[in-house]
Formats: structure tokens, C-alpha cells, sequence
């Protein structure tokens, strides 16, 4: 009916067209959507038409024209900015001075107000409701994740728009320009509001208001979600002060893009644009065990040739929260790899690294790994995962960094965000060894309280007044301590370096291949046999019936929880379903080993 | 702006007319002598008031400043006004509007002169009447009827509407009178809001009026009085604070509460304004159920020059009901009522409670038994010298780590409905009392509830409690025993209460409990405060092919189908529990004289047992006058689980088998050891019988008994039918009594028990 190109050019006309088409005003029904969501999709149904329409996630703002078809990709960081009450359709005279229905959707302002009859609209309007959600770009993103999603949308998108650069340098841009129209004093508090909303302080990203249409909307927060949606034309802000007393209303005091939601999409939350290709299950289930193999020495390069803590760190990869239900949380894996210090001076630039950590204190804090082994395994992290972030665990940080979202004395609907408010499938490498002594302040406590809730539980409190409302997270924790970590981990493996580390020689194709690996695995299913499920009851049974007699340590029911959840992995990394005998042996081996490991390094 | 809220079909004056004859007229019904629950109503109210009229006159004497109507007087006040009901839930303002104008015409005059005390505004009220009576309505400047008015409307909802949170209130509730419950977050201060803007022109002389409707007004500045019109002159107006009418307004927050907000969402919130006596009625924190008008409110200054079709909404507050979370002020519905009845008749009662605590956590039966009691509490007594002897109950597990100790106490904390979770490393002894600091405002010293004092009437739950500093511990003495906390600290000094049960959880001396030396040295805790506790729970790891089975079928059974094993029976809710609780916690159970010999009986046997322990070097815990009360406690709280006001002696015997089964995992791990007390099933449940045998009959034990009564007493004791048949297979085997083939009689071989007596 109409063309692409209408639909990214016109799109408000085409959903006034679209709504005169199935209105009827006798039938007083302004709750459906007039089927206008569906014709859009019907039009974008083709994964690489979809493509075509610019996205803010690479194209700044201010070069696309307001009431277009936008596309943004983003993270979900707070699904109550405000409700706003409209009216979804209303009379209004055409020039001639007849009666036309008009929509009122996608769009905040009407511009033909001044024609409207005041006494017509008193009788038919009727109210509807659209709430803003606030969204950002996905945090932890990594360069080769956004390299890879830019090159596969950027050759469809020539026809419609000419992106330039990057995404980096897009965000920086963009970043900027959100508050261009402002005077001077301004700039710092809104950049401060903007900027509190996204998990990681001082970085660069793109902030976005997006409205929805739909009511019970299954967005969550930290949801990773694709919106297409009508570009809002941009309007300089009113001034802050202008209404003194009373509360401020959150969403003109923030000066960010915003979109009318037509449509949006879940994406995977695997968050790997290389899944998009679907062949690519197919190449890494015939290759798993090769690829796990070369991946295994991939990782072991970081760490001193240590094959058993780079296995471990393989399995900790592929693990996420894959069941949860009355409080009980199966296939969580926060892993804690000991015994750093004495490997990380072994590195050529020991020195250098001593120095640095004790940058002064006065530079803004970002959080990035400056120690070098953190470093080169942060390096090793961010080239295979899609989504990664280091987080350095030194006092400056708990202290003035916030961990968890918080909203106590701020406006209304101005949810501050935390360092975990990531999306899910994210990994966080903590690195304890810059953690010196100190005194940690409330805050503090709160920070390391949150992070002890994502380990344990999973879970993340949001901060309100007199409440705190728990969200569930799936975010995978690495730890690097010198000595055990004060955090309670799952797992914790001492790092054994061996002499003979050697760098590992990358290809582009390789390297693909391992982030593909990671993504596919990770979502794999699994099944217990009955018959394996008895054998493993027996050598619990059996275990504890021996360590009693000659007097070693029981096994616990935490440590078969474990081994159930370390099992599950070592199945998935073998591209296999289904749990057997030899894989549980295998996976008591490596455990054994693991806990033969702690026991010498106990000895020491 | 557009509202759709006026049906054209009613007539304005007929309503009116209605309302005048409802509040001239309307008679609260005389109380009856068996509905004493309905409260607010007072004393003055019986034998048929009128209602309205009385609180009119109240109001035209300048005593009361304020007029709540309840919808559900309307609604009884005759059943043809029904409709009318209905219109004012579906259109709030308006009516408030047309109840303030019947006010008008028939307010009854003042029975009381005015006086010296009375506000100004009063006098001028007073002043403007007469004016008005004088000018007779032909001329005069009209002042709008809002002015004379010194009361403030409030419509009060049936309290049979439903409840909203704030994610229901959409666009087509706008202009109904509605329900939402929420938090409090944010309050303002209480500001001035001015209703009628009075102005003197500073050439004639002449009072303007300008009644207020909105948030922002344009004020007057020309006066259009006769005379400065006829003189052709440009008076200037001035405003007259005076003179004009304000009423106290203030902003609110309102917040949605946990369980109303969808997995995954942010919390939405409200603004609620509330104008009048209502204002100052709510305080942050708070949790109340708002009845109130929602309505929409235009934007101003800068988004209303464009943004016309959009709009702010908030609730006009009317009524506010306080929401409290405690057992004695929780609301119970007629089906949950019915629930609890039939639980209560259901004999397994107790197990069936006490395995729906922490259900997901595996075994533990008896410490579950235990935890269920402890939540119902014994009875506190206040005696004549004002001495108090409490009734909570304390519980200590000490145990092995990974037995699940702290799920217990976090399950616990979240089931009473004041618990509070705190770990005895986390929170020094001032975090677990109470503290005293300085307001940086005010400079104030400011006493602030620590977790103890926040547990008042609840549970606090200590984990780690081995690992408490001395200091700490002392304080915990005085809460366990006084239930009060003594403060004295930068000059202030007094008693809070904190009547509260402590759950404490703790690890053994040296991590494991290691059986090679004797349990004093294990339990790393001064008898003192041990002897604190009612029961102490010892919670030992020990390998038992069977439960170890049993627990790793469990585990792998979670990790195949990703949930729990189905439970041989339908774990109640929480929620219930809570009903159920409550319900028991209004019993005062007493123990009658037989039943106290019977007690003093098993307590100086105790004694002695505990004699030989302690020559033996295997005493676990001092047996004290404490322990006699922790029975006597014990078998309160069980009286009252089965909702009864006797205790009986089947109480008394689970509160010693609780007490002895606490220790049962010790003397497992040297059951190499003989050791004379034998508490298996199996021989609880022989001696059950047999106590039943020789309760019989006076004069004798009886040679028979029927299995369908021991069956009902052992289930009521929490025993299941399967072990009772292989207790009385194993006794039968030994030729103590047969049982009949038809399971119906259980015969005596030797005579009625009276074998070993």
C-alpha cells in the first residue's frame, strides 16, 4: 500500500491514514490500536528492511528530521518516567469547516490546535494513556559487538541515510548534543541527571525517552529492547525553576531524544549481533570440541598458562541463571580466581603497574582496570563477550560510585542508575588486588551489600524510599583476589602459573568462532537421565559414607548443588545435552582437582 | 479542558433536593445489641440521630470544621437513592460542589453568640451575612457562596469499593471517587491555598471578590464597582489578606507497595493533594488505603502552550485509613475465616503448619515444629506487683554450617509480620538496641530504634550469633528475660520496649561440632544466655545413608525439572499461616492443676537426668527454673495452635519431646553409647498408647482400645499413620497386644500397659 520509504518518511501520515481506514466513530473504542502497530510490522517483516531505518544507536540526533521512523536499541532503565494522560482522538475542523477525526497518537504536540472546536472535543474525547520508559544504550557493549551490528546494518541503510563514523564517536556526539541548546549553567546539572541514569559514570552513551502506546507491556527493566517508533521533533527545555514549589516534572527537565514507540522487539539476550546469522548454530555445534579446545588455550595464554583455571573460567562463560523459581535459583556461577599478586609481578611491567594504581584521586573515576594482568584478561573478557564491563573494587570506588539504582531524594520517576543495573547475560570482572585497607562508608557497606546480592541471590535491590525493591539480575561475577575473596563466590580456583605461556595467534574468523561458541552454548538445552540421576545419588551417598569413615571432609549439600551446576556446564561446553556417567566422572575430576588445588595453596 | 464527566440527563435540581432531605433528614439506625464491632460510631449516634443535622449545627456554631459523608449512609438512607450513590462514586466534584450548595440554603442559624475567642474570619462571616440580609439581595457586590463557607466537605466511599493500586488508575476512572492503596514517600510542607481573593479598591472603597479554582490565577487590578464605573475613574485594587478565604493544602507522593508492582517494573507514583483539616494526615512511610476524587490537572506555562491534549492527573483526597501490618490488627475476610476454621478442625494441623514453613527447605521437621511455635508465642502474664513474665519464645540453632540455618531465619523474618533479620558480625550492639544521635538540622538528640526495638511484638532474627561481641550480648540478656532495653546515653535515659522473640542461629566453638569433647566446649556461649533460650536446637551433619538419599534425590531432582520434588501434601501460604497465627494468638490458653503436677513431675526428672549428665562430663544445657517455663511456654503455644483454653497433657508431653528431640542429633553421633532415652517414634508412640490405656478407666488400664482413636490422637501428635502401623507391628511381634485383622481394635496381651510401670 505504501512504500518503505513513505513509512520511514511519513509515518505519522501513514498512521492517520491507516486509523481513518478502521474508525469508526460510533463505536466509541479508542482502546485498541487501530491496527496500526501491525501494518508496520507487516512492513518491516524482512529482517534487512528493518535495517533501513536510521538508528539513533549510530546516526546523532540532530541529522535526522523530526516525525520520521526512527530505530534506537537500548536498555531499559526505568519503565516509570511518567504517565501521561491524552486523548487519542479528536474532532477538529478541515479548512473548509467540516468535521474530521484526527489521531493523536506518535506525536505530543499538535500543531493544528488553533483550528480545533472547543465544543466538539469537550463531548468526544475520550483519555488514554502512554507511559515513557527511559532507555539507554546497552552498557557493557564491546567495540567488536557494536563493529560487527554497525557493519551488517550499515549496507542497507545508504538508500534512506548516510551514517558517518562509528558508534563511538556517534555517542560522544550525541552526548553532547543532548544538551546543546541550553545556556552554560545549565549544561552541568542536566549532563548530571543524564549521565546518573546510565550504570557506568563518566562514559560515553546515548540517553532516549521512548513513549509506549500498548498497556500491559511485557518490557522489564534491564530488558534489552530494539524500539521503531516516531522520532519526537526536539524542543529546547523549559526553565528549571519555572514552577518553584511542587514537584518538577521529570521528563522537561531531562533534554533527551524521544521516540513514540510503534513497535519494538526483545533482543536475544545472548546481546551477540554475530546470532544473527542463522547458519552459525549450525558451524559452532559441528565444531564445538575443537573450538573448546583452542579456546582453553586461548584463555590459558592470559593466565600463565593455567588450563585448569582457564577450563573454569570457559565453563563460568557459558553459565547464566536458567531457572528461578520460589526462591530457588539454579545455574548461577560467580567465579573467584586466588593468587594473583604473585602472577601479576611476574609480568614484565610490574612496576609500571604500581604506580599507576596509585593515580591521584582528583580525575574523574571510570571505572577501568589499570593494574596489568587486570588489564589483559578485562582484554581477553571484552574480545569474546558481547557484554562486558571491568569493575575495579578499590575504596575511592565503593565509597563514590553507586552499585545498585537508587531513587530516595530526587524527583519523581528520576531513578538514578547503579553500576549492576546491566543487562542480563553481562560479565563483571572485579579486580580485589587494587582493594587496600581503608574505612568503607555507608555507602560503601550498601555497594558491597549489593554486590553480595547479585552473587548470592541474584538478585539487586533498587533503592526507593522506605522501600527496596528487589530485581532479579542474571549477570555473571569474575573475581581476581590475591588471597579468597571477602565476596562469597561459588567457586574459587588459586592461579597456578606454569613457565610455559606462550601468546596465542588470533584470526578474525577464530576469534568469531569463539564469541559465536560462548553465545549458542550458553542457551543450550539440558536434560538428567533418570539412570544418571541415580548413579550421582549413590556417590553422594557413597562419599559421605567414606569420608566418615577415614575422617576427610563431608560432602556438603551445597557442594553437590555445585557440582549438579558445574556438571550442567561441562555438558553444554562438550555440545551435549544430556548429562552421562563419563561427563559427571569428568566434572568430579576437575572439581577434585580444583579442591586438591585450594588444599595446597592452603598448605603454603 | 475536556472532561467527560457530566451526564446531561440528570437534573441538577432534583439532585439538589435529594441532598437536602438526605442531610435534613437522615437517622443512623439504632444500634443493635449485637453488632458491637461496627466502631466510629458514637455514643451520641444511638437510638436514631440525625446524623447531619446535628454536625450542621456543630458547624454554624463554629465547632467543627469539617462534614464527612459517608456514601454508605446514602446508600441506606432509602433504597430509591441507590442511583444517587452510585452518581456521586461516578462523579465526585460535582457532587461535592452540590452538596456544599444544599449546604447553603439549609444551614441552621448559630446557637452560639460569637466571642472574643473566635477567628476573625468568623466575625467577618458574620459581618457579611448581616451585610447581605440588610441589602437584601438587590444589590450589594455578590460574594461568592464559598466565602461564607467554614467547612470543608469530605466524601467518605463505601468501604465495599474495590482497593486500586496506582497502575489501575487509568483515563477512565477520571472524575470517580476511588480507593488506592500505596506508600507515602514525599510530603510538602502544609501551605496556605487560597480559595476567595478579596480586594479593596483604593478609590470607593469597595470589596471585589475572586473565587480561586485553579492552582494559578490572574490577579485583579481594576475595580469595577458601581462607583468607580459611574465616576469614570480607575480605582486601583489592592489585596486584602484578611479578608480573603485560605485553606491548608499540601502535596503528596504516593507510592506503589512491593507486591503491586509486576516483576521487572519500577515502581510507579502519584500525587495526591489534599486541602483542609485533611492535610497533615499523612506522614512518609506510612501505608494507607486513599479514598479520593481522581482528577485530571492541566499543564501550565510552558507545556500548556502546546501541549493541549495532554494532561496531568491527581487525587483529590478525601479520606485516608491507615494500614497496619501487626497480628491483632490484621483484617480477616469471610473466606479466609472459613479457611482457618477448617484448619483448625483438621487434626494434622500441626504438621500440616509446621511443614509449610520454609518448604523449601528439606527435613527438619521438629525445628520447623518448633519455629511454628515460636511464631505463635506462649501467653505473657502480668502479675499483681507488676512483675511480667514473658511469653515469647526464644530459639537458638546452633549447628553445623550448610544446614540451612540462615534460610530458617530469613524465612522467619519474612513470615512474622514484624521480623527483622540481622547477623551478629553485621550490626554492632548499638544497631541491635538502640542509638542516640544528633539531628544535623536541629541539633536535637534523636533516639533511633535498633533491630531489637524495631522487632517489638515481632521476631529478631540474630545469625552468626556466636560471633557477637561480649558488649553486644550483655544487652541481649536484658531483651531476652525484661523484654526492655535500657538506655542511658548522652543524657537521656530510658526504658524501651522491645518485646520481642529472638531467633538466633550459631556455628559450633571450632566451626564443626566436634564430638571428642564435651558439648559445653563446642556451644561457644556463656550459660547465662544460653539458659535464655527456650529451646537450643543442635543441628549436627552426620552421614545417614537414608537421609542422605533422601536429600540428594532431592537436589538432583531440582536440577532435572528445575523445581522442587511435589510435596506429599500442599504447602499453605504464607499469608494463611500469618491468618492462622493471628487467630491462635487470641487464645489465653491456662494450664489446670492436674496438668501443673504433671509438669512439676517431668521437670524434676529432667533435673535429675541432667545430675547424671553432668557426672557423665555430657551436660548439653542447664536445666533451670527457666526450662520449667520454657515448657510450660511451649505447651501454651500448642494449646493455642489448636485453638483451645486448656492446656492438655498431650501439650505438655510434645513440649518435653520438643525440648529432648533438640538434642537428639547429639546423642546420635555416640549412639555407640548406651544411653537410656529412647525418643524414636516408635517408643513415643508406645507410651502414647499406653497413657491412653490407663487413661481409660479408673479401675483399671483397659485390655482394649480402638485403632480409629489412636490413629486420631497420633496424627494430632504429628505422627504419621505410617508409623504408628510399624510401631504396633513391632510391639506386636514382641507379644505386647495384637490388632484385630481389621485394624479396628488394638487388644493388651499382658494387661493394659501396667507391665513396667
Amino acid at each position: 500500500m505504501f512504500s518503505l520509504g513513505d513509512c520511514i518518511e511519513r509515518p505519522l501520515d501513514i498512521a492517520q491514514l491507516i486509523f481513518e481506514q478502521n474508525w469508526n466513530p460510533n463505536r466509541e473504542n479508542c482502546e485498541n490500536q487501530f491496527g496500526i502497530p501491525e501494518y508496520f510490522q507487516s512492513v518491516f517483516e524482512n529482517e534487512n528492511d528493518i535495517y533501513k531505518i536510521p538508528s539513533l544507536n549510530d546516526i546523532p540526533v540532530d541529522q535526522i528530521q523530526p516525525n520520521t521512523l526512527v530505530r534506537f536499541r537500548g536498555m531499559i532503565q526505568n519503565t516509570f518516567l511518567a504517565v501521561e494522560l491524552y486523548a487519542p482522538v479528536h474532532e477538529s475542523l478541515d479548512r473548509n469547516g467540516d468535521q474530521t477525526w484526527k489521531l493523536h497518537r506518535y506525536q505530543d504536540y499538535n500543531d493544528e490546535e488553533q483550528r480545533l472546536d472547543p465544543n466538539l472535543e469537550q463531548q468526544n474525547s475520550h483519555f488514554d494513556e502512554k507511559c515513557s520508559f527511559y532507555v539507554t544504550s546497552v552498557p557493557g557493549e564491546t567495540e567488536w559487538a557494536r563493529k560487527i551490528s554497525f557493519s551488517i546494518e550499515h549496507g542497507f541503510r545508504s538508500e534512506y541515510h548516510q551514517g558517518t563514523g562509528t558508534q563511538d564517536s556517534i555517542e560522544g556526539l550525541t552526548w553532547q548534543t543532548a544538551s546543546l541548546s541550553i545556556n552554560n549553567t545549565d549544561i552541568d546539572k542536566r549532563k548530571k541527571r543524564i549521565d546518573s541514569k546510565y550504570p557506568f559514570p563518566n562514559e560515553k552513551h546515548i540517553g532516549v525517552v521512548v513513549k509506549i502506546y500498548e498497556k500491559d507491556v511485557s518490557i522489564k527493566v534491564t530488558d534489552v529492547v530494539e524500539f521503531v517508533g516516531v522520532l519526537e521533533e526536539h524542543r529546547p527545555p523549559p526553565n528549571a525553576d519555572a514552577d518553584g514549589d511542587g514537584f518538577v516534572d521529570p521528563l522537561a527537565l531531562l533534554s533527551v531524544p524521544c521516540i513514540h514507540s510503534i513497535f519494538f522487539r526483545k533482543i536475544h539476550p545472548s546481546g551477540n549481533p554475530l546470532l544473527r546469522n542463522p547458519s552459525i548454530e549450525r558451524i559452532v555445534r559441528e565444531n564445538a570440541r575443537e573450538i573448546r579446545r583452542e579456546l582453553i588455550r586461548y584463555i590459558a595464554s592470559v593466565f600463565c598458562g593455567d588450563e585448569l583455571v582457564a577450563e573454569f573460567l570457559l565453563l563460568q562463560l557459558l553459565s547464566r541463571v536458567h531457572s528461578r523459581r520460589s526462591g530457588l535459583i539454579l545455574g548461577k556461577f560467580s567465579l573467584n580466581i586466588t593468587n594473583i599478586s604473585s602472577s601479576a609481578t611476574n609480568s614484565p611491567m610490574s612496576s609500571h603497574t604500581q604506580l599507576s594504581s596509585n593515580s591521584p584521586s582528583s580525575t574523574p573515576i571510570i571505572l577501568t582496570h589499570k593494574p596489568y594482568f587486570s588489564s589483559t584478561v578485562s582484554a581477553l573478557l571484552s574480545s569474546l563477550l558481547p557484554l562486558y564491563h571491568d569493575l575495579p573494587l578499590t575504596l575511592e570506588i565503593l565509597n563514590n560510585v553507586f552499585m545498585y539504582p537508587r531513587n530516595l531524594d530526587a524527583d519523581d520517576g528520576f531513578l538514578e542508575s547503579g553500576v549492576l543495573q546491566v543487562a542480563e547475560g553481562t560479565r563483571l570482572l572485579i579486580d580485589e588486588t587494587v582493594l587496600q585497607e581503608g574505612k568503607l562508608g555507608e555507602s560503601g557497606v550498601r555497594n558491597v551489600q549489593a554486590i553480595e546480592g547479585i552473587l548470592t541471590q541474584q538478585k539487586l535491590g533498587y533503592a526507593f524510599p522506605f522501600h527496596n525493591f528487589q530485581y532479579e539480575t542474571d549477570i555473571g561475577v569474575i573475581v581476581l583476589s590475591n588471597a579468597r575473596s571477602l565476596l562469597p563466590c561459588d567457586c574459587t580456583i588459586p592461579l597456578s602459573p606454569t613457565d610455559q605461556s606462550q601468546s596465542y595467534q588470533l584470526n578474525e574468523e577464530l576469534i568469531n568462532s569463539f564469541r559465536s561458541y560462548l553465545s549458542v552454548l550458553r542457551y543450550a538445552d539440558y536434560n538428567i537421565p533418570e539412570e544418571v540421576s541415580l548413579h550421582i545419588q549413590n556417590h553422594y551417598v557413597n562419599q559421605r559414607r567414606e569420608a566418615a569413615k577415614s575422617g576427610n571432609a563431608l560432602m556438603t549439600q551445597d557442594d553437590l548443588n555445585f557440582r549438579m551446576t558445574l556438571a550442567r556446564l561441562v555438558t553444554l561446553s562438550f555440545n551435549e545435552t544430556m548429562l552421562t556417567t563419563e561427563l559427571w566422572g569428568y566434572t568430579q575430576s576437575l572439581d577434585v582437582s580444583r579442591q586438591t588445588r585450594i588444599n595446597q595453596f592452603q598448605q603454603r | 479542558m475536556s472532561i467527560v464527566t457530566v451526564h446531561i440527563d440528570i437534573d441538577h435540581n432534583s439532585e439538589l433536593e435529594i441532598i437536602k432531605d438526605f442531610l435534613l433528614n437522615f437517622k443512623t439506625s439504632p444500634p443493635r445489641e449485637d453488632a458491637m464491632d461496627i466502631d466510629g460510631e458514637e455514643v451520641v449516634d444511638n437510638e436514631g440521630t440525625l446524623k447531619y443535622r446535628i454536625q450542621l449545627q456543630q458547624i454554624a456554631n463554629r465547632r467543627q470544621k469539617s462534614l464527612c459523608i459517608e456514601l454508605e449512609d446514602i446508600a441506606t438512607f432509602q433504597k430509591t437513592h441507590d442511583e444517587l450513590f452510585k452518581r456521586i462514586t461516578k462523579n465526585g466534584k460535582r457532587y461535592v460542589d452540590l452538596f456544599c450548595r444544599a449546604i447553603d440554603v439549609i444551614m441552621p442559624s448559630s446557637t452560639v453568640e460569637l466571642s472574643v475567642e473566635d477567628e476573625d474570619m468568623d466575625w467577618r462571616i458574620h459581618d457579611l451575612t448581616e451585610k447581605a440580609k440588610a441589602s437584601d439581595q438587590s444589590m450589594g457586590p455578590a460574594f461568592p457562596p464559598s466565602l461564607l463557607r467554614r467547612y470543608h466537605i469530605y466524601l467518605i466511599p463505601s468501604s465495599q469499593l474495590p482497593t486500586y493500586a496506582i497502575r489501575q488508575m487509568r483515563g477512565d476512572r477520571l472524575g470517580q471517587l476511588v480507593i488506592v492503596r500505596g506508600m507515602i514517600t514525599r510530603v510538602t510542607n502544609v501551605n496556605p491555598f487560597v480559595q476567595v481573593n478579596t480586594y479593596l479598591c483604593d478609590l470607593c472603597g469597595e470589596e471585589t471578590f475572586q473565587e480561586i479554582t485553579k492552582r494559578t490565577f490572574m490577579p485583579l487590578t481594576q475595580c469595577t464597582s458601581e462607583r468607580c464605573t459611574k465616576n469614570s475613574v480607575a480605582g486601583h485594587l489592592h489585596m486584602n489578606v484578611r479578608g480573603s478565604k485560605f485553606v491548608p493544602f499540601q502535596e503528596v507522593k504516593m507510592q506503589e507497595l512491593t507486591d503491586q508492582v509486576p516483576v521487572g517494573h519500577i515502581p510507579r507514583s502519584m500525587t495526591l493533594h489534599l486541602y483542609g483539616s485533611i492535610a497533615r494526615s499523612l506522614n512518609p512511610g506510612d501505608i494507607v488505603d486513599v479514598a479520593g476524587i481522581f482528577l485530571p490537572i492541566p499543564y501550565t506555562g510552558f507545556k500548556a502552550l502546546r501541549a493541549g491534549l495532554l494532561t496531568d492527573v491527581y487525587l483529590e483526597v478525601h479520606n485516608v485509613t491507615q494500614l497496619k501490618q501487626q497480628y491483632d490488627k490484621m483484617e480477616t475476610t469471610p473466606e479466609i475465616h472459613s479457611l482457618i476454621t477448617k484448619l483448625s478442625q483438621d487434626p494434622e494441623v500441626y504438621t500440616k503448619l509446621s511443614k509449610s514453613i520454609a518448604p523449601e527447605i528439606y527435613g527438619h521437621e521438629d525445628v520447623k515444629k518448633a519455629l511454628l511455635l515460636q511464631l505463635i508465642g506462649g501467653v505473657t502474664k502480668q502479675m499483681g506487683d507488676g512483675m511480667k513474665i514473658r511469653g515469647d519464645l526464644n530459639i537458638c540453632l546452633m549447628g553445623d554450617p550448610g544446614v540451612a540455618k540462615s534460610q530458617l531465619l530469613k524465612y522467619i523474618s519474612k513470615a512474622a509480620p514484624r521480623g527483622v533479620y540481622t547477623t551478629g558480625r553485621g550490626s554492632s550492639g548499638v544497631g541491635l538496641t538502640a542509638s542516640v544521635s544528633r539531628d544535623p538540622v536541629t541539633s536535637e538528640m534523636i533516639l533511633e530504634g535498633g533491630a531489637l526495638v524495631l522487632a517489638d511484638n515481632g521476631i529478631c532474627c540474630i545469625d552468626e550469633f556466636d560471633k557477637m561481641d561480649d558488649t553486644d550480648r550483655t544487652a541481649i540478656h536484658e531483651v531476652m528475660e525484661q523484654q526492655t532495653i535500657s538506655i542511658s546515653k548522652a543524657g537521656i535515659t530510658t526504658t524501651l520496649h522491645a518485646r520481642t522473640s529472638v531467633l538466633a542461629a550459631a556455628n559450633p566453638l571450632y566451626g564443626r561440632y566436634n564430638p571428642k569433647v564435651s558439648p559445653v566446649h563446642n556451644i561457644n556461649l556463656p550459660a547465662a544466655l544460653l539458659s535464655r533460650f527456650d529451646i537450643l536446637f543442635l543441628i549436627l551433619d552426620t552421614p545417614t545413608p537414608e537421609d542422605d538419599t533422601r536429600l540428594a534425590q532431592h537436589i538432583t531432582h531440582v536440577h532435572m525439572y528445575k523445581k522442587h520434588p511435589d510435596m506429599d501434601f500442599e504447602s499453605l501460604d504464607t499469608l494463611t499461616i500469618r491468618h492462622y497465627i493471628s487467630e491462635a494468638r487470641k487464645k489465653r490458653p491456662v494450664v489446670p492443676g492436674d496438668i501443673t503436677a504433671y509438669v512439676v513431675n517431668a521437670y524434676v526428672n529432667l533435673r535429675q537426668k541432667q545430675k547424671q549428665d553432668e557426672l557423665r562430663q555430657k551436660e548439653f544445657t542447664h536445666i533451670s527454673p527457666r526450662t520449667l517455663l520454657a515448657v510450660l511456654r511451649l505447651s501454651q503455644a500448642l494449646a493455642r495452635l489448636r485453638l483451645k483454653d486448656v492446656v492438655d497433657q498431650s501439650d505438655v508431653d510434645e513440649a518435653l519431646r520438643l525440648i529432648d528431640v533438640s538434642k537428639s542429633s547429639l546423642y546420635e553421633k555416640r549412639s555407640d553409647e548406651a544411653h537410656n532415652i529412647d525418643r524414636t517414634p516408635t517408643t513415643a508412640l508406645y507410651n502414647l498408647i499406653r497413657s491412653m490405656a490407663r487413661q481409660g478407666k479408673k479401675k483399671g488400664p483397659l485390655k482394649n482400645l480402638k485403632y480409629v482413636d489412636i490413629k486420631e490422637r497420633a496424627i494430632a501428635k504429628g505422627y504419621t499413620e505410617q508409623q504408628l502401623l510399624q510401631c504396633i507391628t513391632e510391639y506386636e511381634e514382641t507379644d505386647v497386644w495384637t490388632l484385630s485383622n481389621q485394624r479396628t481394635k488394638l487388644t493388651w496381651i499382658n494387661g493394659g500397659g501396667d507391665d513396667d510401670s
